[in-house]
């Protein structure tokens, strides 16, 4: 019970860590790639006439504002209690089959 | 010594108007997205999870969970609940409707840990929505702290402006806001943290369209009355990375800007020609004749006149692009951390401020 609580939870890490890091290396690479779109005719929009700079202040403004609602509104500032409290003294099911995973509302 | 407090009151005033601004924004937002019912519904499957040791989504999607449980569980609209959901009375039957087994005790205790939860989280995320509101809106738009105490600093004329009609103006517009707000401090305008004191207020959608228009024009009008240091890396036609490639474009679009008001001076000469040769009597062709060419070479002078001052600008511009970028990206930065700070500080600092100023004035 013990070893696959502690598993659950690495499982759990690993995994909203892994997201993370794929985040944070997309905002990388678009705010380079997005600013080579300078000077393109996009077909719906016309033709990109703001320079690589300006496009890259205006990425790099956008990404950040995300960044903190992101961390700071969305759930990924959340405290997520462990699932398994074992002295909490309420009851816990011993269903060791079902890892719990806690619950994130907002359709996560 | 007055100029500078003149400069803080009119810097307090622009950044007060910012902060109602952000403080819409924030609004808007808050409306369309229901943060108070995500928080509500976050906590009561916390509650479910520290009580039965299951989840909620697990509980829901069991085979050994009844019929009508799961219906209840479904068929719960968060978005129409408020604290009154997290009484023992209900929550003790309800939990033990989600799992007979489960051992309900302290309840009363730990529901009022997690209606603190709810409340002190509910306020947290107003208050970082703010911080993301306030720097998305000063990073897009540009708008720059430091360029706006510059400009207030040399220039007497605006700094009198906004530090005498302008600071009224935002003190006026304040007090209003906060009197509007139903629950508002009757003294300071409402803080962008404050919506948590009215956490779960459904607004039609008439409102919503109302509040959004409301920001719309007073962006609107904040752009007309604050002209500097906004926008300038939007306005800016050669923001190249290498020097050579910025001089090249400069040359470039003056060249081009020549090209064309020479061309526009053309037609315009033109059809003044066409008018001058339908004149039948001949002194009178030949007066409209010497207008036509004086009007010609007055055109020619201000356009020439213009690229010369232009040319002075861009020459007087010390700046480097990357420097530019730099500048504007951390003043942008600063000003939308400033005014998330909250309407009610500038508020009140505009407000001593002016008292000083008056003082100042008097002693003077």
């Amino acid at each position: 019970m013990g070893e696959t609580d502690w598993k659950s939870r690495v499982i759990s890490f690993s995994y909203s860590l892994q997201a993370k890091i794929i985040v944070s290396v997309l905002a990388i690479v678009l705010l380079f790639v997005l600013p080579g779109l300078s000077g393109w005719t996009i077909p719906w929009m016309g033709k990109i006439t703001f320079s690589w700079m300006q496009l890259f202040y205006g990425v790099l403004s956008l990404e950040l504002a995300l960044a903190v609602y992101t961390w700071g509104v969305g759930n990924w500032s959340r405290f997520e209690p462990p699932p398994h409290e074992p002295d909490s003294g309420t009851p816990q099911k011993s269903d060791a089959g079902n890892t719990q995973v806690a619950p994130r509302p907002g359709g996560q | 010594m007055l100029s500078l407090i003149e400069t803080i009151t009119g810097f307090a005033a622009i950044m007060l108007m910012l902060s109602l601004l952000v403080k819409t924004l924030t609004s808007v937002f808050k409306n369309y997205l229901d943060y108070y019912s995500d928080n509500l519904e976050h906590e009561v499957k916390r509650l479910v999870l520290e009580t039965t040791g299951k989840t909620w989504d697990f509980i829901r999607d069991s085979k050994d969970t009844p019929g009508p449980v799961k219906n209840i569980m479904k068929e719960i609209h968060w978005d129409r609940l408020g604290d009154e959901f997290l009484n023992p009375e209900y929550l003790t039957w309800f939990l033990q409707q989600l799992d007979k087994n489960a051992v309900v005790s302290d309840l009363a205790a730990r529901l009022r840990i997690h209606v603190a939860n709810v409340k002190y989280t509910f306020e947290m995320r107003m208050k970082n929505l703010a911080l993301a509101a306030g720097l998305g809106l000063c990073l897009l738009c540009n708008i720059n702290a430091f360029t706006i105490w510059k400009s207030l600093y040399s220039d007497q004329q605006l700094r009198a402006t906004f530090a005498d009609k302008y600071a009224d103006k935002a003190t006026t517009l304040a007090e209003a806001q906060a009197k509007a707000a139903p629950q508002a401090d009757a003294a300071k305008p409402a803080d962008a943290g404050n919506p948590a004191e009215q956490p779960n207020p459904k607004p039609t959608k008439d409102q919503l369209d109302a509040q959004l228009k409301d920001f719309r024009q007073n962006m609107q009008g904040f752009l007309t009355d604050v002209s500097f240091g906004i926008g300038r890396i939007w306005r800016e036609e050669c923001l190249r990375l290498k020097e050579e490639d910025r001089r090249a474009c400069r040359k470039e679009m003056s060249e081009q800007t020549a090209k064309m008001r020479l061309e526009a001076r053309g037609v315009r000469n033109s059809e003044r020609m066409a008018e001058v040769e339908k004149i039948q009597d001949a002194d009178a062709k030949k007066r409209e004749k010497q207008k036509a060419i004086d009007a010609w070479n007055a055109e020619e002078k201000a356009d020439s006149d213009a690229a010369a001052l232009k040319l002075a600008q861009e020459r007087k511009e010390t700046q480097s692009s990357p420097a530019i970028l730099v500048y504007e990206f951390f003043g942008s930065l600063l000003t939308g951390i400033i005014v998330s700070i909250g309407a009610p500080y500038w508020h009140d600092i505009l407000q001593a401020l002016s008292s000083l100023r008056s003082t100042g004035k008097a002693k003077a």
